[in-house]
């Protein structure tokens, strides 16, 4: 957006908010908390403070930054990284609920116990061979799908588009009762194999997510150089190797990489089919969270969950908020 | 041609592309319907632990319409989907404004904004709830001995943390997709930032913040892991899918569960139509 100068009285008032939040944060810290976590909620309180003395400075400046803006870019920070410090003093923890935010104890906590806990390690790894088998099976049919919906005038093409998307969004569960009863039924492969169960009953999410994000991804495609490149004489292998996979390439795997991660976090589903013997993640950590005492296993498990999400986020976040973008329009 | 004529490149589908796109759509058909289908079979018969399997029409239905324990409970998935989704809204609108004023700080906000959303369900619920039943909150604040509404409303906290970050995104998009000509056009013409938000951002931004909110309406209202992992036997503050859950898979009342599970995937529907029905009243005004 263009940038421009915000009142003198605006920054003031911000100044003033910085101030009293600050004020009441250092107040709160003062006389109700105690041990490290009142450093650091005196560290939040003195940086809100010197948001205020500097929006008082530059309040008659003509700089374009708004001090709203400031104090709004500081209160995300504290939003989002209380609870992964939290989360860190959870996994860090012997196991028993921490009374503190700052972490206590560095010694690996829930960390050490994931190495040896084999029924997590099978866990995580049925959950990840599930979604990916199922957003594996759906990738195809799911691009075909999108193609046309993006491409072409098809008359129900927005029909389907709202279908996928009202599927995407349902509650899972109703899913999970009738399509866990008809694959527990289901002779076969699918009685010895937890692995295809799973996946055979997570379709129900795979497929709706994955048209849906592919929708978005082929929304945004160049077609006009599609179109360009025919009329010059590029044949559909020539127009796939040298247009779309170098542009909506990128986006269609990440998509698929987020489909499979959502697919992967899957509970009500993977419930309806599965047993103690062999089990998903989300279910076994469900089971293992109502113990207090794996409170820091269940923490560390969940942070080694999001890696991949980090990584995506990390690598390539501008085709992932392209696609959030695009998902809605 | 006029710059402001919408051009739709789109064609007839050809046979070709329809044959390519036929297997998603029956896939995509069958994987939803099949089960919805099955549902309704399980719903209308006596199905589960010990049941004949035989016919029993609407008996479910009205058992489950007819329990007060049920509509308790999706009273309280009235409240936390409510509660969980306008302070989401409000919460991502401020720092997504704010973020769209600094655009330096945009691409580590956005890092710090998706992290949390591949955190687990049950991590984000767990964390939730232990940061008031024993944790820092309940030590910061004296909360005592955590009761159940209150252990509820940690998990229903550790969700706003796992899922506010995304809302900001989609949010964030939307803002940077309001023309920036016609800011400008604002600005000189002397709009005061109040009169740039409500006369050009927020008519911008109204159909992204429709859509954000019916999304974000049936993910709250489908809510599952969490109200599972914190529900006490007896207790109903908890929430429609874990209701569900419970009897389908923890008593293997299938029948009732099914039914139950019906009026759930009904009730998500009257939900996303009438938010719509508002968003656009919205807009038209």
């Amino acid at each position: 957006m263009t940038p421009t100068i915000p009142s003198v009285r605006s920054r003031l008032v911000a100044a003033l908010v910085a101030f009293v939040l600050g004020f009441g944060l250092a107040n709160l810290a003062i006389f109700t908390i105690t041990g490290p976590d009142r450093v650091l909620v005196l560290a939040v309180a003195g940086v809100l403070v010197l948001t205020s003395a500097w929006g008082v400075l530059v309040a008659d400046s003509p700089r374009p930054v708004s001090v709203w803006a400031v104090i709004g870019a500081e209160a995300f920070a504290i939003f989002t990284l209380v609870p992964m410090l939290w989360a860190v003093a959870l996994a860090t923890g012997d196991g028993t609920t921490p009374t503190s935010l700052w972490p206590q104890a560095w010694s690996g906590g829930g960390f050490a116990d994931l190495a040896d806990d084999g029924a997590l390690r099978s866990a995580a790894g049925l959950s990840v061979s599930a979604a990916l088998l199922a957003t594996g099976v759906a990738a195809l049919p799911a691009l075909g799908l999108a193609a046309l919906l993006v491409r072409t005038r098809w008359r129900p093409r927005h029909a389907v588009r709202t279908f996928a998307i009202a599927a995407a969004l349902l509650p899972a569960v109703a899913l999970a009762v009738g399509g866990g009863d008809l694959v527990l039924r289901l002779g076969g492969p699918f009685e010895d194999s937890a692995l295809l169960r799973v996946a055979l009953v997570q379709l129900a999410i795979a497929v709706p997510l994955t048209t849906w994000v592919f929708t978005a991804a082929l929304a945004s495609a160049p077609w006009n150089v599609v179109d360009a490149a025919r009329v010059v004489g590029a044949g559909a292998v020539r127009v796939l190797v040298r247009v779309l996979l170098p542009t909506v390439g990128p986006a269609l795997l990440v998509g698929l990489s987020l489909a499979a991660v959502v697919t992967a976090q899957d509970l009500a589903l993977a419930t309806s089919v599965t047993g103690p013997q062999a089990t998903t993640l989300p279910v076994l950590l469900l089971d293992r969270a109502r113990d207090p005492s794996s409170t820091a296993l269940v923490a560390a498990a969940g942070i080694c969950w999001a890696a991949p999400v980090a990584v995506l986020a990390l690598v390539v976040p501008r085709t992932i908020t392209r696609l959030l973008g695009g998902s809605y329009r | 041609m006029s710059t402001l004529e919408v051009v739709d490149r789109r064609r007839p589908a050809t046979g070709s592309q329809l044959a390519r796109g036929l297997p998603g759509l029956l896939l995509l058909l069958a994987v939803v319907l099949v089960p919805l289908g099955r549902l309704l079979w399980l719903s209308v018969t006596d199905s589960g632990l010990g049941g004949s399997g035989g016919w029993v029409g609407l008996d479910h239905y009205a058992a489950v319409l007819g329990s007060s324990s049920w509509w308790t409970t999706i009273a309280t998935t009235a409240v936390v989907t409510a509660s969980l989704v306008l302070v989401q809204l409000l919460l991502a609108l401020a720092l997504a404004v704010a973020l769209w004023h600094l655009s330096l700080l945009w691409w580590p906000a956005r890092f710090l904004a998706l992290v949390p959303a591949g955190v687990g369900l049950v991590v984000g619920a767990q964390a939730g709830r232990a940061a008031v039943d024993g944790g820092f909150l309940a030590t910061w604040f004296g909360l005592g001995d955590a009761g159940p509404s209150t252990v509820l409303a940690g998990v229903v906290v550790g969700e706003l943390w796992r899922t506010t970050g995304l809302v900001v995104v989609l949010v964030h998009v939307a803002l940077s997709r309001v023309p920036t000509p016609l800011l400008d056009a604002a600005l000189a013409d002397g709009a005061t930032p109040w009169q740039r938000w409500w006369r050009v951002v927020w008519p911008a931004v109204t159909p992204a913040l429709a859509a954000i909110v019916v999304f974000r309406l049936l993910d709250s209202w489908r809510l599952l892991d969490g109200p599972l992992l914190v529900r006490e036997p007896g207790s109903f503050r908890t929430t429609g899918s874990a209701l569900v859950a419970d009897n389908a898979f923890g008593a293997f009342a299938t029948g009732p569960a099914a039914a139950a599970g019906v009026v759930l995937v009904l009730l998500a529907l009257v939900l996303a139509l009438l938010t719509l029905a508002v968003a656009k009243v919205v807009r038209a005004r």
